[in-house]
C-alpha cells in the first residue's frame, strides 16, 4: 500500500484505515463479534494498514475494548485515533468538551484501549459551550502529559476549524492537524469550504463513511432499491438525494465493469484519487467485506474514468465558487505554508526530489529549469547582488504591466521564472564561493548558460564542481558549446536559428528567409537543456555517476532538419537552389493544395492542407465550384504540376469568407484547416487552450496578476503546477541560506551587509 | 570501449506515426530500446520523400531514415487479433509506450492506456495527439502546417510586406516541439519511477506545445495585452524594428545582432573598415569613429544628440561590410571582433561547417546494405557520462520481426 502524508505532520498513513463503528453492540450496521475484530484486525495489519479509528462510544462504548484485545502486541506498530464529546452517562458533566468531562474520558479510553497514548485524538462535533481556549488548553495539556500525540476535530464547519486554529496559535496551544468528515462521491459537501481549507493549512482529511452508509456497496442499484434488510433501508445517514445516488451507481457500476471491480471498490478508488484525502476510513460489516474494499487501493481509474464519475457527482456551482471560477487557472492546488509543495505525496510533482542550483538567464537557459520546476523540482536561481541580477537582460525589460518599469518588472523574465526560488550571490567573493559550495554540495544538477568559460573563470568549471560532489550534473548550454572553433562567438536565438540552417527553411520563393520571428531555438535549447538534464539524472539513477554536458544551441537547431541534410549527403541536392526558401508548401511529404490563404479581411489567413485524395475530395465539394472538379486537379501530380494556378483559385475562394468559417467548415469534412490565430485568438478565444488549463495565472509581488505559458502535456499521476510567480531578487534568501543551508540570523545579516547576498 | 548512453536498459513500444516518430528518435539515440511498430508493408511516411538517389521505396526514404535512427522495426497488424495480442506482450514488457493515434482508436482496439496497465501498472505511456486526447477538438484532423497557423507560431512568421502570406517554417516543427515536451514527460515519469512511483499515462497536445512556443507573441498579450506583427527575418515586435539581415557579395545573408554594444565596439568597427581597405570608400567612416566619444550613459541612460545618426551610421558600415565581403568571411570576421551575428546557413552548409565537424555532430552511420556510409546530422546535447548517439542505421522494413518475437518468447515463462 502507498502510504501518504498525514497533514503536515510528517507522520505516513494508509490510504485506507479500518473505522470500528460496528464492533461490538451496533449504533448502526452489523455487529461485529471480537472473534470477527481480531480476524480483521490482523488482515488489515497484514496489507499494510496502520489507522485504526474508534471513539468512547462506537459500539455502545465496546469498540475501544475489542480494538484493544484484536490490536494486541501489535499496537505500538499502528496509530491509533479516537473522539470524545458523546455522553456517557446519565450526568449533566457526563458529555460535551468541558476539562471536566475530556480529563475523565480520555483516562477512560486509555484504560479501555489499554494503552498510554492516542494517536490521534478528535473531538467528535463541535460544543456550542465550551470556548475554544478552554477546550484547546485541556487538549495542549494532554498532549504535554503525553496521554496524546496529535489532536483533530471531526464534524466541525470550516470557519470553527479556522477559528480553533487561530486561537490555539495566539496561546501556543497544539492545533488540529486533521479533519475527519463525511465525504463520498454521494456526499461531497466538504470541497465546498473544508477541502480549501484543509489544502491551505496543510491539515490531514479522514474521509468516514466512504460508500455513503452502505449506498455504494453494490448491493443497491436503480433496480434493488433499499429495504429493511439493508443498512441504508434502516436510516437515511448520511442524507442522500436517491436519484442523484443511482446515477451514480449507474456510472460506477459501468466503470466497475471494465475493471471487473465492484461499486463499492470504484468508490474507494475515486476517493483515493482526490489529493487532498490522507485516509478514507472503511468500516466493514465483516472480514470478507473489508478484504473486498481494502482491493479498492491497487484500482487506479483512468482520467476520463474519473471525469465519468465527476460528471455525476460534482456539486452544484455556488456563490462565491462561481465568481471566483470565472477566472481561476486550472491548476493544482497547493499549500502555501509547504512553499508550493501541496499537502498529500499524490500532489507532488515527478520531480520533487530533484534540487537545481540554477545560473539560467534570459529563455533559453531560464526555459530549461522551468519546466523542471513546473515538474516539481525545486530550482534555486542565483542572481547576482551587484547589478541587480542584470545579467539576465529580460528582468528589468519590457513588456511591462501598467507600463511600470524597474528590475523586478520584466515581463519575460516572469513567464521564464515561474516557480523557482530566487537567491542573491556574489560568486566573485571568497565567501560568496564558499556559499556556492556548499550550494552545490546540496543540489542534484548546476545547470547555466553563459557564454562558454564564465562559471569557469568565476572557479567553478566541472572539475571544481565535482571536487564539491562527485555526482554532480552540469549542464552547460551556449550557441556554439564549450569547445570547437566558434568557443567564443556571442549569440542570441536569431543567430542561432541562421547559423543551424533553420532560418533558411522558412520563406516564400526566391525571396530572403523570413526566418521564424522569434528565438524559436531559445525555446528549443531550452527543451534540449531539460532533456540533457533529465537523461544525466537518468544515468546516475543507474550508475550513480556524475558528468558534464555540453549543450551548442546551433547543434540543437541542426538536428530540426535531418531530410535537408540527408538530401545532401545522400543525393547531393542543397536548399541553395531557385524556388527556395518555399516553406509553406510541403514537399516532403507532397501534399497540394498546401498553403496559408489569404481570408476576407487584410491580412487575415486560413492554412490548408490536402494530405490525399480523400482530403481533396472533401476539398472540392466543400469548395462547390466547377474548377475543383477539373479533371487536371484529380490526381496529386496534378496538382503538384499546376502548383501556381491551383493556389490562385484556392486563395479566390478563401478570400469569400472568415479564416474561422472555412477552418469550420473544412474541418467538418475531416480536412486539416486553422486561421493563422492572432495572440488574442489562441490565449483569450481559443476553447482548446481554454479546456486544457494552458494560461495559469500567478501573483507576482510587484507585477500582480498575470497570465504566463503553461505546460502542454498532462501527466495522470504527478501533472505540472505552475501557481508561483518568479522570484523577485533575494527572495529566497532566508529560505535557502537559513532554511537550506542552515545559517543563522546573524550570519545572514552580515553577508546581506557586506554585499555578498 | 564507449560509455553508455543514458537510456541503457529502457525498452520503448513505439507504434509508428508522423506526429510521434521523433521522440521515439530522440529516446533510441538516448540509448533506449525502441521497437519501432508498423503496419503490415511499412508505415507510410516510408513512401515520404527524399529517397536515395530519387529512387522511391520503403526502404530508401530519407525522410524515414533521418526519423528512425537507432531504433528496430517489427511489423504488426493491429487490426488481427494476433497482432493485437503481441503488442499486449511488448507493452506488458515494456517500460515506455509512444503513440500518436487519432484518440479513441487505441481504445476501440483494446490497446490504450487502461488496457495497457493491467497488464503493465508501471508502465509509462505518451500520447501525442493534434489538440490532447479528450480536448473539445479531440477529433479534429490537422498536420504540421495547420498546427503551426492555429498555434501561433505562423502569426510570428513573414515579411514587412502584409501583402505578402505569413509564413511557416519547414522541418515539422509543430511535430518536434511537441515531441520534445513528450520526451521530458516521460523522462520525469521514469524518474518519479526510479523514486518509487506508479507508471502513468502522458497527454500530448501539439497545439498546446506550438502555443507555448512563440515567445514575445504570447507574453506581450498577456502582461500588456499588446499583439506583436511580423516583420522581415526579424522578430515580431509591436513597434517595427530595423532590419538585422544584411545581404552579402556572395549573394547570402548574414542575420545581424541588436546595435553596438558600447562605444569600444565603434573603434573596433572602425578598424574593420580600415584593415578592408573600406575606410576610404565609406562615406560615413569618420562618424563611426566618432562613435569611440559617445559616453557609455549614452546606451541606456541620458540620450546623446549625436547617437541616432552615429548609430545608423555604423548600421550603413555593417551593411557596407557585407556588401564587399562573402558572408562566411564576414560572419567569422565580425564574431571574431565581438560583434554578435550568424551567417544564414542552408542545411547543407551546416553539416560541412569546420565548427560542426570539429565537434563531431557530422555522424557517419553505414547502410551495409547500399554499400555506402551515409552522414547524418548529430545529437543535440553532448553528454561527456552517457553519450546520446546514433547506434545503428534505420530499419529495413520489419527487419526485426523475428528477432523480438524469439526475444520475446524468451522473456516469458512457457505455459504450464
Amino acid at each position: 500500500m502507498k502510504y501518504r502524508r498525514f497533514g503536515r505532520t510528517g507522520l505516513f498513513v494508509s490510504p485506507l484505515a479500518l473505522g470500528t463503528i460496528g464492533f461490538g453492540k451496533a449504533n448502526i450496521g452489523a455487529s461485529i463479534t471480537q472473534a470477527e475484530a481480531d480476524r480483521m484486525v490482523a488482515a488489515a495489519i497484514d496489507v499494510g494498514v496502520n489507522l485504526f479509528d474508534t471513539s468512547n462510544v462506537y459500539g455502545g462504548g465496546q469498540a475501544e475494548t475489542m480494538l484493544s484485545k484484536s490490536l494486541g502486541a501489535r499496537r505500538k506498530d499502528v496509530l491509533v485515533s479516537s473522539k470524545v464529546h458523546a455522553r456517557k452517562g446519565p450526568g449533566p458533566n457526563d458529555v460535551g468538551q468541558s476539562r471536566v468531562h475530556i480529563m475523565r474520558a480520555l483516562e477512560d479510553s486509555l484504560r479501555a484501549l489499554g494503552t498510554e497514548w492516542i494517536d490521534l485524538y478528535q473531538i467528535h462535533q463541535f460544543d456550542p459551550l465550551t470556548p475554544f481556549e478552554d477546550l484547546l488548553r485541556t487538549l495542549d495539556d494532554a498532549v504535554r502529559q503525553g496521554k496524546v500525540r496529535y489532536i483533530g476535530c471531526s464534524n466541525l464547519p470550516a470557519w470553527q476549524v479556522m477559528k480553533a486554529s487561530k486561537v490555539a496559535a495566539l496561546h501556543g496551544f497544539e492545533e488540529f492537524v486533521s479533519v475527519q468528515a463525511y465525504y463520498s462521491p454521494a456526499g461531497r459537501d466538504i470541497e465546498r469550504e473544508l477541502v480549501p481549507l484543509i489544502v491551505d493549512q496543510g491539515l490531514a482529511l479522514l474521509a468516514y463513511s466512504p460508500l455513503a452508509g452502505g449506498l455504494l456497496t453494490g448491493q443497491i442499484t436503480r433496480e434493488r432499491k433499499p429495504d429493511q434488510t439493508t443498512r441504508r433501508g434502516k436510516s437515511d445517514f448520511p442524507p442522500v438525494d436517491m436519484e442523484r445516488g443511482y446515477r451514480l451507481i449507474d456510472t460506477l457500476l459501468e466503470i466497475g465493469q471494465g475493471h471487473d471491480a465492484s461499486v463499492a471498490q470504484v468508490a474507494l478508488a475515486w476517493l483515493m484519487a482526490q489529493p487532498h484525502l490522507s485516509s478514507a476510513l472503511i468500516g466493514a460489516d465483516n472480514l470478507e467485506q473489508m478484504h473486498s474494499n481494502l482491493r479498492a487501493a491497487e484500482l487506479m481509474l483512468a482520467p476520463e474514468e474519473l471525469a465519468q464519475i465527476e460528471a455525476v457527482s460534482r456539486l452544484p456551482r455556488e456563490y462565491p465558487s462561481w465568481a471566483t471560477d470565472l477566472s481561476a487557472p486550472r491548476t493544482p492546488l497547493t499549500n502555501e505554508r509547504t512553499g508550493g509543495a501541496a499537502p498529500s505525496r499524490d500532489d507532488l510533482g515527478a520531480l520533487s526530489h530533484i534540487r537545481i542550483c540554477d545560473f539560467t538567464g534570459q529563455l533559453a537557459g531560464a526555459g530549461a529549469t522551468r519546466h523542471l520546476a513546473a515538474l516539481g523540482a525545486q530550482v534555486i536561481r542565483i542572481e547576482d547582488p551587484v547589478n541587480q541580477g542584470r545579467w539576465d537582460v529580460l528582468r528589468g525589460n519590457p513588456p511591462f504591466k501598467d507600463e511600470r518599469r524597474g528590475v523586478e518588472l520584466g515581463g519575460a523574465f516572469n513567464n521564464h521564472n515561474v516557480g523557482k526560488l530566487g537567491v542573491t550571490l556574489n560568486v566573485r567573493t571568497p565567501r560568496g564561493k564558499e556559499l556556492l559550495a556548499k550550494l552545490v554540495a546540496v543540489s542534484d544538477v548546476v545547470a547555466e548558460n553563459f557564454a562558454a568559460g564564465v562559471l569557469e573563470r568565476w572557479g567553478f568549471g566541472y572539475e571544481v564542481l565535482k571536487s564539491i560532489r562527485p555526482d554532480i550534473i552540469y549542464v552547460s548550454n551556449c550557441g556554439f558549446g564549450h569547445e570547437g572553433p566558434y568557443r567564443g562567438y556571442k549569440s542570441w536565438g536569431s543567430i542561432v536559428q541562421a547559423v543551424s540552417g533553420l532560418t533558411s527553411l522558412a520563406g516564400l520563393p526566391d525571396l530572403q528567409p523570413s526566418g521564424f520571428g522569434y528565438s524559436y531555438m531559445d525555446h528549443t535549447g531550452g527543451y534540449y537543456q531539460a532533456l540533457a538534464i533529465l537523461l544525466a539524472l537518468k544515468h546516475r539513477n543507474r550508475t550513480g555517476e556524475g558528468q558534464w554536458v555540453d549543450m551548442s544551441c546551433t547543434e540543437g537547431g541542426a538536428c530540426l532538419l535531418g531530410p535537408a541534410v540527408l538530401d545532401y549527403t545522400v543525393n547531393g541536392r542543397s536548399l541553395r537552389r531557385p524556388g527556395q526558401p518555399d516553406s509553406n508548401h510541403s514537399a516532403w511529404p507532397e501534399m497540394a493544395p498546401h498553403g496559408i490563404y489569404p481570408a476576407r479581411e487584410p491580412d487575415t489567413w486560413v492554412a490548408i492542407a490536402c494530405r490525399g485524395e480523400r482530403d481533396w475530395g472533401a476539398l472540392a465539394s466543400a469548395i462547390g465550384e466547377p474548377w475543383a472538379r477539373e479533371p487536371r486537379f484529380q490526381s496529386l501530380q496534378g496538382r503538384l504540376d499546376r502548383q501556381p494556378a491551383l493556389d490562385e483559385l484556392m486563395s479566390a475562394w478563401t478570400r469569400q469568407r472568415d479564416p474561422f468559417a472555412t477552418q469550420a467548415l473544412l474541418r467538418a469534412r475531416g480536412v486539416p484547416a486553422a486561421a493563422v490565430q492572432s495572440p488574442a485568438e489562441r490565449i483569450d478565444h481559443d476553447a482548446d487552450t481554454a479546456a486544457w488549463g494552458l494560461w495559469p495565472k500567478v501573483k507576482h509581488r510587484e507585477i500582480g496578476e498575470v497570465g504566463v505559458d503553461g505546460m502542454p502535456m498532462h501527466l495522470s499521476e504527478t501533472d505540472w503546477s505552475i501557481t508561483r510567480a518568479a522570484p523577485c531578487l533575494g527572495e529566497h534568501n532566508e529560505q535557502v541560506y537559513g532554511g537550506l543551508l542552515g545559517l543563522d540570523a546573524t550570519t545572514l545579516a552580515s553577508l546581506k551587509e557586506e554585499g555578498t547576498i | 570501449m564507449t560509455s553508455p548512453s543514458a537510456l541503457t536498459g529502457i525498452k520503448v513500444v513505439e507504434l509508428c506515426g508522423e506526429a510521434s516518430v521523433y521522440a521515439g528518435k530522440l529516446l533510441a539515440d538516448a540509448g533506449a530500446d525502441v521497437v519501432l511498430v508498423e503496419p503490415p508493408g511499412g508505415h507510410a511516411i516510408r513512401r515520404y520523400a527524399p529517397f536515395v538517389d530519387d529512387i522511391p521505396h520503403p526502404d530508401r526514404s530519407l525522410y524515414f531514415w533521418n526519423y528512425n535512427t537507432s531504433k528496430r522495426s517489427m511489423i504488426l497488424d493491429l487490426e488481427e487479433a494476433e497482432g493485437r495480442r503481441t503488442f499486449m506482450r511488448l507493452a506488458a514488457r515494456a517500460d515506455v509506450v509512444v503513440e500518436s493515434e487519432k484518440p479513441g482508436r487505441l481504445a476501440a482496439l483494446g490497446l490504450d492506456y487502461r488496457d495497457l496497465r493491467q497488464v503493465n501498472p508501471a508502465l509509462v505511456m505518451a500520447s501525442i495527439t493534434p489538440f490532447g486526447s479528450s480536448a473539445p477538438s479531440a477529433q479534429v484532423e490537422a498536420t504540421d502546417l495547420t498546427l503551426m497557423a492555429g498555434g501561433g507560431m505562423v502569426w510570428n512568421s513573414g515579411y514587412d510586406d502584409h501583402a505578402l502570406p505569413p509564413t511557416r517554417a519547414g522541418g515539422n516543427q509543430a511535430y518536434q516541439t511537441g515531441c520534445h515536451f513528450a520526451v521530458m514527460s516521460v523522462l520525469a515519469a521514469l524518474l518519479y519511477r526510479d523514486a518509487g512511483g506508479p507508471g502513468q499515462h502522458i497527454d500530448v497536445s501539439l497545439h498546446a506545445a506550438a502555443n507555448v512556443t512563440t515567445e514575445a507573441g504570447t507574453y506581450v498579450w498577456h502582461v500588456a495585452r499588446q499583439t506583436v506583427q511580423r516583420q522581415t527575418g526579424r522578430h515580431a515586435a509591436v513597434n517595427k524594428s530595423q532590419p538585422v539581415q544584411l545581404r552579402c557579395a556572395d549573394g547570402r545573408y548574414i542575420a545581424s545582432g541588436p546595435g553596438l554594444r558600447s562605444p569600444r565596439h565603434y573603434g573596433v568597427l572602425y578598424d574593420w573598415l580600415v584593415s578592408e581597405g573600406l575606410a576610404a570608400e565609406f562615406p560615413d567612416a569618420a562618424l563611426v569613429r566618432e562613435g569611440t566619444t559617445l559616453k557609455d550613459a549614452a546606451f541606456g541612460g541620458e540620450p546623446d544628440p549625436r547617437q541616432a545618426k552615429i548609430a545608423y551610421a555604423a548600421r550603413e558600415a555593417m551593411a557596407f561590410l557585407a556588401s564587399r565581403l562573402d558572408a562566411y568571411d564576414f560572419f567569422v570576421k565580425a564574431q571574431e571582433r565581438d560583434f554578435q551575428c550568424g551567417i544564414i546557413y542552408t542545411p547543407d552548409e551546416v553539416i560541412r561547417d569546420a565548427h560542426f565537424v570539429a565537434r563531431g555532430f557530422p555522424t557517419p552511420v553505414e547502410h551495409p546494405e547500399l554499400g555506402r556510409t551515409i552522414t547524418y546530422p548529430g545529437v543535440p546535447y553532448k553528454m561527456h557520462g552517457s553519450p546520446a548517439r546514433l547506434s545503428r542505421r534505420p530499419p529495413l522494413v520489419g527487419e526485426h520481426t523475428d528477432e523480438i518475437l524469439r526475444e520475446l518468447d524468451a522473456s516469458e515463462p512457457p505455459p504450464a
